[in-house]
Formats: structure tokens, sequence, C-alpha cells
């Protein structure tokens, strides 16, 4: 599989996001994403396997008197 | 004499009941230091100044009357520019707000500190919608270190910061999602408390972090912490976070006794960071030092996931702030600031399979912080890796491969307190964190009061504020 190159991957997701910005920002941006990418990938731990997420929903919340 | 007024509203509150001064006094000094002070420093993006006048000859006539609302009567504050507040417009420093966001509306937080009789000199500047850095090009005073106007008072919370420290307020507000009260603390030399996610309602606040966010008071001392966080803390229905749970006499549990107290100090990560500046270091453990000479029980130990736990703070915070800007950020990118907005669009550079797994490493987290937390009091660390640095070598960019000391406890939703524990060699603050477990705000609190009662540094004014200068 051919890898994707920060530069065409910047590109795509501000295209996905729909965001216009300057060809400064965008050289920034395409420094920073393998930083960024680098930082996100180390937290698929394997021991995290079974780790619930920090995020809950009550469905009682809605009907709760304001 | 290092100031004319009280340096603190401890002694603010004693000296307007023994009749020493009055509220009006006080708040017509502070008003003059603002009109010297706010073109250099850039505290404040609006001064309130008759609401700030009426409100103390209000306090005056009331404490005359024998009417007396608690020690916060009289006293000016500080409010950050993200919050609501009745008689003046919410900015948060954005020319997306250019309206002005919610004039006839006040926080809750806000409301409670007005009917407890303060002084509200004005809306204090802020990191554009409490993220990034200054854009002098955007029309907003740039914010300055009184220390050192060459150096970044921090953020988000910096008018505040800015403000205590130069006696232009004797405490305020911030918010804090990463750090934003702790480290304007930090850089400015005083005592800045990140509350316990839920403790203070934050109604009434543009969000960064919806899960992330607080707001805390910043003063001089963790005493005048303690008296502004018995008035803002507590439930309020309109904040579907706010914790219902009883809001004790923090003050009253300031006793100064730290013997057998248990401090936790996470060596790797927090101590032996390369990056983590010798100075800062060699104050922090002289500070703990002293905690143990006065009977505190010190161990040094580690903390698992620390550098994961920062990297999942701000994937979180930058996931949650993009959804709330994005529709702005996709139609108005060029109003937003040069550096806020490229932060803001960091959001959408994770995936949502990303920040999911970075709410799985916030619950192993949230684990083990609990365990060390089980066996010890509290967690000691350094509030900032260095002190304030100079603002021209700022760069967001850099940000992402440096440690970070507090987004930790935002992404635990723990209290965390920061206090001076010293200058460095160029006189600029340093400063230690003190965290605790939840609602455990008056642990905190006593151990960073104890601290204070032996040490002065919480009490230095910058060479700028003091009388002579201005």
């Amino acid at each position: 599989m051919m890898a994707v190159s920060p530069n065409d991957m910047v590109a795509a997701i501000l295209s996905a996001a729909q965001l216009t910005v300057s060809e400064r920002e965008f050289d920034t941006m395409v420094r920073d994403y393998p930083v960024m990418r680098a930082a996100a990938d180390s937290l698929y731990l394997p021991e995290l396997e079974f780790v619930e997420p920090a995020v809950t929903f009550d469905s009682r919340t809605a009907f709760l008197p304001v | 004499m290092t100031s004319d007024i009280p340096l603190t509203i401890k002694e603010a509150a004693e000296a307007l009941r023994s009749g020493v001064t009055t509220s009006v006094a006080i708040t017509e000094t502070v008003l003059a230091r603002v009109e010297r002070l706010n073109d250099e420093l850039g505290a404040y993006v609006t001064v309130t100044k008759d609401q700030a006048l009426e409100q103390a000859a209000a306090a005056d006539a009331d404490l005359a009357a024998g009417k007396d609302t608690g020690p916060l009567q009289g006293i000016p504050l500080a409010i950050k520019d993200i919050i609501a507040m009745r008689g003046a417009g919410t900015t948060a420093n954005s020319r997306i707000l250019d309206g002005g966001w919610c004039p006839d509306h006040e926080a809750p937080v806000a409301a409670r500190l007005r009917a407890a009789g303060s002084v509200f000199v004005g809306k204090s500047t802020t990191s554009e919608f409490a993220l990034g850095l200054p854009d002098p090009d955007k029309g907003f005073l740039v914010p300055h270190n009184p220390w050192n106007v060459a150096h970044t008072p921090a953020g988000s919370s910096s008018g505040t910061g800015i403000a205590v420290a130069a006696g232009l307020a004797l405490g305020g507000l911030g918010t804090d999602t990463g750090g934003s009260v702790r480290g304007p603390a930090a850089a400015n030399g005083h005592t800045g408390l990140k509350v316990t996610f839920g403790r203070v309602p934050k109604s009434g606040v543009v969000p960064l972090g919806y899960s992330l966010d607080s707001i805390g008071p910043m003063a001089r001392s963790a005493y005048d912490c303690a008296l502004m966080l018995e008035v803002m803390a507590g439930y309020d229905p309109s904040d579907p976070n706010a914790a219902d749970v009883p809001v004790p006499e923090y003050s009253a549990q300031l006793d100064g006794d730290v013997d057998g107290l248990k401090i936790a100090l996470p060596m790797p990560y927090f101590f032996d960071h390369e990056m983590l500046d010798p100075q800062v270091r060699e104050a922090v453990l002289a500070a703990v030092g002293r905690l143990g000479e006065m009977g505190a029980a010190v161990a040094e130990t580690s903390l698992p996931y620390a550098a994961e736990a920062k990297e999942a703070n701000h994937i979180i915070l930058v996931a949650e702030a993009f959804a709330y800007h994005r529709n702005n950020l996709v139609s108005r990118w060029s109003d937003y600031g040069a550096f806020t907005r490229p932060s803001l669009a960091r959001g959408a550079f994770y995936s949502s399979a990303d920040v999911m797994q970075a709410n799985r490493l916030r619950t192993a987290f949230s684990s083990e912080v609990a365990a060390l937390l089980g066996e010890h009091d509290v967690i000691v660390t350094p509030a900032a890796v260095t002190p304030a640095e100079r603002a021209d070598t700022m760069d967001a960019s850099k940000r992402l491969s440096q440690p970070s000391y507090t987004g930790h406890w935002n992404l635990t939703g723990l209290p965390a307190v920061a206090i001076p524990v010293g200058l460095s060699a160029e006189g600029l603050p340093m400063s230690m964190q003190i965290i605790g477990k939840p609602f455990a705000e008056a642990t905190v609190l006593k151990v960073a009061d104890a601290l204070q009662r032996v040490t002065d540094w919480h009490l230095l004014v910058p060479p700028i504020a003091q009388p002579a200068a201005v």
C-alpha cells in the first residue's frame, strides 16, 4: 500500500473540513502533522484493549427539570 | 513598602471592616493603576470604571449600615473576557464575537461574586477563545508579563494573571482547560486554582473543551483563592456538568498544619525531563523540602502514562474546540487570530477513533492517578516547565513536542493549585503545582497555604507596579 505524504494528507483533511488556509499555514501544518500523528498513534497501547473510554451518556439527563 | 493598598483580599477585607480604608479608595487606586499601566501590560479588554465605582460605593454603604456580605465585599476583581458579565460585552479577544457576546447576561459564577459585593474592574484579556497566542494585528492589546514586559504572561487567563501580579485587581476569574489558570499564575508569580471538574458552574462561559473546562480563582494567596471559591462553588442547574456536592468553608480549613500529610513526587516526566528548567526543578524540590521540614512525608514515585496523558488532553481539547468553531473557521478563517486558527484546526487532524482512544487513555491514566492518591494525599509537580518565555520566541508548533504538566489534571478532572516558589536568576517567577483528590480543594489549598505562611514569594510585586514606579 502506498504511503500518503503529509502534504497530501493535510490537503485532504483541510478539503474535507472545508478549511481554506494560506500557503504558509499549509506548510506549517504539513510540518506539524507527523508530530501530531505520532502523538495520536502513541495512545494505541495494547494494554488498553479492555479499557472503557471516558465518555458516558445518561438517557435521563434530557428529562431532568431545568 | 511594596503596595499603597492591601496586597491580599484577606488584608483588604480586614482593612475595610476596621475603617482603615474604603472600597471606593481601594477601587480608585486600582483604577488609577489600570489607567497608567494597561496600555503597556494589556491586562484588560474592557474597563468597567463606572460600574466598579458604583459597586464600591454600594459596598461601603452596606458595610456602614451593618450589612456584611462576606470577605469579598468591596474587593476589586478581574473577570476573564470569556465569562459573561452584565454591563460589559464579552469579546473572547476575538473579532468573531465583535458584537459583544451576551451583554445582558451574567454567568452564575459572576452573579455569585456580584451578590457577594465584589467590585468588577473589568473584562480581562484572554488568549483568543482561551487558546492560541496573541495576534497584534487583530486590534486587541497584547498582554505582557509585568515582571519583564518582553516575556509572555502565559495564557489563556493572561489578563487576570497580569492584574493580580500588578495590583490591577486583588483577585479575579480565570478558566482552565489545559493549564490556563495555572500557567498565568505561574508566569506572573501568584496563586491560581484549577478546581475539580463541576465544582464551579461553567455556564455563561464561551466553551473551549466541554469535558475539560473549569473556572477558577486567581489571587495572590491560597487563602484568598479559598475565600473566592467559597462564593464561586456550588451546584447550578444551568450547567449539566455542575456537581451537587456541598461547599465547605475552605478558608477555615487552612490551619498551616501539614504534619503527616503524604506528598507524592512522580519523578519520571515531571521532574527528570530534559526540557525542565533546572532552576524550576531545584526551586520546586526546595519548596517540597520546606513542607517536609513542617512534617509532611515526601515520597518519590512514578506515574504511568504521563507523556501519553499530555497528548490525550490535547487531542480531546482540540476535538471539542473544533466542533464548536468549525462553522466559523470555514466562513471566517481570517477573522480568527493567526495563531488561534491553526490551533483550532488541529481538531480536524485527529480521527474520531483518535478521540475515542484518547478517552480510553483518560480512563487508564485516571486509574493510575487514583491509585497513587490512594496512598498519598497530594501529588506535587512543577506548574510550568520553564519560567515565562520571551514573547518573541513563542511558537505554537514547539508546544507539540514539549512536555506540559497541567493538562493531566484537566484530563482527570482533579483540583490543582499553582503557587510561586521563587524567582529565577533572570527575575522571573517559578511555580509549583499541588494536585489533590476529587473535590479536595481544601487539601490542596491547605498545603499551598502552609507553604505561604513560611515564605513570601506570593507577596512579591513586580517593579513596574510598585508605588514608586507608578
